[in-house]
């Protein structure tokens, strides 16, 4: 749905529901995004637990280093700077290159382990774990990760961003007064198809209306077959 | 079997399947290469014992691995010549982490084994007259050879056949692991390993506070 068929929506429930209580453009851009964050958060506190969400939360989920992606760069200090749309981390994969005897190369996938800033401290120093290309850590800090062994170069980084804030834009007709959607400067949620219900309900919620997300699907279908 | 599986196989028994985040730490690779370095010495100096017992140090060979050209270096002070460790070997008794060194060209020629302090014995024995015969005596990782080690035979290197430690083995080196006693290697680490504690991640000032 787009952020037009979303806000229909929401009011065809809301005038079947007789709250009389609607959407203006203006309510919808400003509950909208709360709606999204607070959506992406319920979801969030339970990432990866069950492969529904996994597939919700897929929308947000960036891969530094897959095809045509440049991977995360780590700099001569084994500093590299967070995506500025960061959110939350999934995983760091170092893939090591060594050159056999045959003169052919190697590519080995070693898991970046991620440390506390204790944890740090102490396998530093541990003559047993201590970090090496074969084992590479990591760990975060206020907008940046610091890596060790300092020389890793690039990595692979999967992390979650942040959603996007949607925009409904929209125009005055002049002559009827009424509201005209304007596709092309509209911001359109980042969330997956599945997830529109949700955000319908939560918006709904926020002007007193509790559906079940059940009822809300007979409300689409009804909405459907209307039209 | 490789040493890479004979990690991941004892990680993913204590772990229950893949070592992700939550318990890299508890089970790191590295550590755990560390315990079963020490459940595979335990082994091979269980054969050493019985090839002791029984004569019979062709056991042994199987674990061995030969290092070619290996330097021959000059000590000036001492006037001797040696040779470092080209990797680092299971101590055995009597030395039997070193299962052969000869000349680069000619296996026939073996240098013999002997200990720091048998120089005179030696020079006493009928063999210690014997002009070929080159013997050595271990210091840590250097091996020094008696004056019968030439200029000559010195500038070709030595071919050593070593029992090399567990650490030295690559990767993706199959492992000579006697059969039947893989599963006692495995059963010893998973036994030490699962004793361990949960690693204590709970507030890290806590003992700051106390001591304040």
């Amino acid at each position: 749905m787009n952020l037009q068929e979303i806000l229909d929506f929401i009011n065809y429930v809301s005038n079947k529901e007789q709250s009389g209580k609607t959407f203006s453009p203006n309510q919808f851009n400003t509950l909208l995004p709360i709606v999204s964050t607070e959506l992406f958060k319920q979801k969030y506190k339970h990432f990866e637990d069950t492969q529904e969400i996994t597939d919700d939360l897929s929308a947000f989920k960036v891969w530094m280093g897959k095809d045509g992606v440049m991977p995360l760069e780590i700099d001569s200090n084994g500093y590299a700077l967070l995506p500025t749309d960061y959110f939350h981390y999934s995983s760091i994969l170092y893939k090591q290159v060594t050159s056999n005897p045959d003169c052919s190369i190697s590519i080995k996938n070693r898991p970046v382990d991620i440390l506390t800033d204790a944890q740090w401290d102490s396998r530093l120093s541990c003559p047993i774990t201590q970090p090496s290309l074969k084992y590479p850590i990591a760990n975060f800090q206020n907008n940046f990760i610091r890596f060790a062994p300092k020389n890793i170069g690039f990595v692979d980084f999967v992390y979650l961003k942040e959603p996007i804030i949607p925009v409904y834009a929209y125009t005055i007709d002049s002559l009827t007064d009424a509201v005209v959607y304007d596709p092309i400067n509209s911001v359109q949620l980042d969330w997956g198809d599945d997830s529109h219900i949700e955000i319908c309900n939560l918006l709904l919620v926020k002007i007193g209306i509790n559906l079940k997300e059940a009822n809300l699907f007979q409300y689409a279908t009804m909405k459907g077959k209307e039209e | 079997m490789t040493k890479e599986v004979l990690t991941k196989l004892v990680i993913r028994f204590l772990t229950g399947g893949d070592n992700v985040a939550d318990t890299l730490s508890k089970y790191h690779p590295a550590e755990v290469e560390k315990y079963i370095e020490m459940a595979f010495n335990s082994v091979i100096y269980q054969i050493c014992l019985n090839a002791i017992s029984y004569n019979d140090f062709g056991q042994l060979d199987a674990y061995c691995k030969s290092f070619s050209n290996v330097p021959v270096i000059c000590d000036e002070l001492r006037d001797e010549y040696y040779s470092i460790l080209p990797v680092s070997i299971i101590n055995l008794p009597k030395n039997r982490g070193i299962r052969f060194i000869s000349p680069m060209k000619d296996q026939r020629n073996q240098f013999v084994d002997r200990e720091n302090n048998a120089s005179d014995i030696y020079d006493e024995l009928e063999v210690g007259m014997m002009p070929d015969m080159i013997t050595y005596y271990r210091e840590n990782v250097k091996l020094f050879y008696d004056n019968r080690m030439t200029q000559e035979l010195a500038e070709n290197g030595v071919l050593q056949k070593l029992i090399p430690a567990y650490s030295e083995w690559s990767d993706e080196d199959e492992l000579p692991i006697p059969g039947g006693k893989d599963m006692d290697i495995v059963r010893t680490v998973i036994e030490l390993l699962s004793k361990k504690p949960n690693e204590d991640l709970s507030d890290n000032n806590n003992t700051v506070l106390k001591r304040n």
